[in-house]
């Protein structure tokens, strides 16, 4: 162990000082929010809640999940997020065992095909002219489809399986196995841990978009529930429905004390609990490939 | 040469042994195929929508249907106020946070690495990721309740004794920071992930030797981690360079509101398009900025390898 110096010393506790700080900042405003959410709207105004509500209710959290469309948008969400990303796993992971077989013939014109809409293209309205012409509009297709190949994904995915070891595929090959008897019997069996990394990915990417709704759906019955958090974010009227229709469907039974701002914090809450409280558990799956993603080969 | 002395037989042969190979690897192709047709239909079908930008389009009319203009909607776009603002808007956003936010990462990751108790790390790194998976409009969400009238920095102002509550969000000359500052806050510890990761390749012993040799802190940091650094940073720098003429949609215009008048590219091409109906001109738009910025990455890339000798491409 080498001795610490004085000036070492002092750097170590500025150090852990302002990363903590830091850490602080990130954290400080969701949990300001949560405690919000939890507290009673009237009651919050007076100022003071930082960490922890003071007159707690669930009234706020009652209003939001009782208003119309509340719990469809949370079965579309799901919805989508489990086909979108499951339909996606699988087209990239096929996609990606094949671009592993550097002597493919047509490799490279593949991947030139692949990348050039990146750099090409007339953005979200030629989209919309599309949709819109093929009748697509509201349709929950237009949730899972486009998406469900991700360039930078596959990449991933292919790096992972280009560093598993070579000796198992190679033994196969010469015990007479297809390349699909590989891809099924060695590879996916071997690509658990980054095949629950792009899934989870995919899970965020599907939860958290909203701006496809906005686009393409004017049918209620498919908006998600990012499309409400945006809806009770940016339209006044939309809190006013909400708390119209919690009372009309008997959630809440009289109007107390309500302010926008609580029952903001309630939605933005529900919007985002699954996220923040399953990321302490799948943390490892979270990051794992981040670093993957930006080795280049 | 060789080539001119093939036989037309051999050249049958080769053909006839990639057509074999093919037909081999008819599985892996199929396998492709899926994502093949979904770039297809979702992506390179849009692609003759591209024709809109010279036309003046009419959605009953069809791209067959409609006029050809010309340049007009490009001469359109130069002669109108906003739409140019807009563009200006996007540049000086991007250009802010490659400025500002860019840096900022490498020097975290720097500050994390040196932290000796490994718990600890662990925990400031993890924590510091959080903000990456929250959505644009939560983090919108979050923004306007912290910052509101009787959010938390309001509470702070008044616990340390000020006059009167202080609207930030509607004010006009706030609006740039805090698209920055969020930009930043969101990314800054995801970004550090690869900084580490390269920090964390660096073999020991040269800095072990480079400190029996006399050399101080900021010396080995000149000498061994930013050459070391080096080629992952200017790579991602060509990408956000590229990038000069894009925009986040969903956090821009998720804080706009009646009293902020801040348009970026994405948000005029949303609502002439999408909301006023004028197709044409924001596709043109769209066209232009598409252009320029793959002008720029060639460009950047071509510079950065003459000069440092990496590039994408």
């Amino acid at each position: 162990m080498r001795k610490r110096t004085l000036s070492r010393k002092i750097f170590d506790v500025c150090n852990v000082i302002f990363l903590s700080l830091l850490v602080v900042t990130m954290v400080l405003p969701y949990v300001n929010i949560l405690a919000k959410a939890f507290n009673d709207a009237e009651d919050t105004k007076m100022g003071g809640i930082v960490f922890w509500p003071r007159k707690p209710t669930l009234y706020n959290f009652q209003t939001v999940m009782g208003s119309d469309g509340f719990m469809r948008a949370v079965f579309v969400s799901v919805a989508r997020c489990l086909s979108g990303a499951g339909l996606a796993l699988v087209v990239q992971f096929m996609a990606a065992y094949t671009f592993t077989h550097k002597d493919l013939i047509g490799r490279t014109g593949i991947l030139v095909y692949y990348m050039i809409p990146g750099y090409v293209g007339g953005g979200i309205i030629t989209q919309y002219i599309l949709f819109s012409n093929l009748g697509l509009f509201n349709n929950f297709m237009l949730y899972i489809l486009p998406g469900c190949f991700n360039m930078f994904e596959m990449v991933i995915i292919r790096t992972f399986i280009n560093g598993l070891p070579k000796g198992l595929t190679e033994a196969a090959k010469l015990d007479g196995a297809s390349d699909m008897g590989i891809l099924l019997r060695i590879v996916i069996p071997l690509c658990k841990p980054i095949m629950a990394t792009t899934l989870l990915w995919s899970v965020i990417a599907h939860w958290n978009d909203w701006s496809t709704t906005f686009y393409f759906f004017t049918d209620e019955r498919l908006y998600t529930l990012s499309y409400l958090l945006m809806k009770v974010l940016k339209e006044a009227a939309a809190i006013q429905e909400m708390i119209k229709s919690a009372l009309m469907n008997g959630i809440i039974l009289e109007i107390k004390s309500v302010t926008t701002e609580a029952l903001q914090a309630a939605q933005v809450i529900i919007t985002t609990a699954p996220i923040v409280f399953s990321y302490p558990f799948l943390q490892k799956y979270f990051i794992k490939g981040a670093v993957i993603g930006a080795i280049k080969d | 040469m060789r080539n001119s002395l093939k036989t037309a037989e051999q050249k049958v042969e080769v053909r006839k042994g990639k057509l074999k190979k093919i037909y081999q690897d008819r599985s892996l192709y199929m396998l492709v195929l899926p994502s093949i047709l979904t770039i297809f239909f979702f992506r390179y079908l849009t692609m003759p929508g591209v024709l809109m930008a010279f036309q003046n389009f009419k959605i009953f009319d069809g791209i067959a249907g409609s006029q050809w203009v010309g340049l007009d909607n490009a001469r359109k776009i130069l002669s109108q106020g906003a739409l140019k603002a807009a563009v200006g808007n996007t540049v000086f956003l991007s250009i802010g946070s490659l400025v500002f936010s860019f840096p900022c990462p490498i020097f975290l990751s720097l500050l994390i690495i040196e932290v000796q108790n490994q718990k600890f790390k662990k925990v400031i790194q993890t924590l510091s990721y959080l903000p990456h998976f929250l959505s644009w409009m939560a983090i919108v969400g979050l923004i306007q309740l912290v910052f509101g009238r009787d959010g938390l920095i309001n509470d702070f102002r008044m616990w340390l004794g000020a006059e009167e509550r202080i609207m930030y969000l509607a004010q006009q000359k706030n609006f740039v920071p805090l698209i920055l500052g969020t930009g930043l806050w969101q990314g800054l510890g995801w970004s550090t992930i690869l900084h580490l990761a390269n920090l964390s390749a660096i073999n020991p012993e040269l800095y072990e030797a480079a400190e029996i040799d006399g050399a101080g802190y900021f010396q080995r940091l000149k000498y061994i981690t930013f050459p070391h650094m080096m080629p992952s940073i200017v790579l991602q720098l060509i990408f956000r360079v590229g990038g000069i003429f894009g925009d986040n949609f969903e956090l821009i215009y998720g804080l706009q509101n009646p009293f902020i008048d801040y348009e970026v590219i994405s948000t005029i091409v949303m609502k002439t398009g999408v909301l006023n109906g004028q197709y044409s001109l924001s596709v043109c738009m769209s066209l232009i900025m598409a252009c320029l910025s793959l002008l720029l990455t060639l460009g950047v890339n071509w510079f950065s390898k003459k000069v440092t000798g990496t590039g994408i491409f």
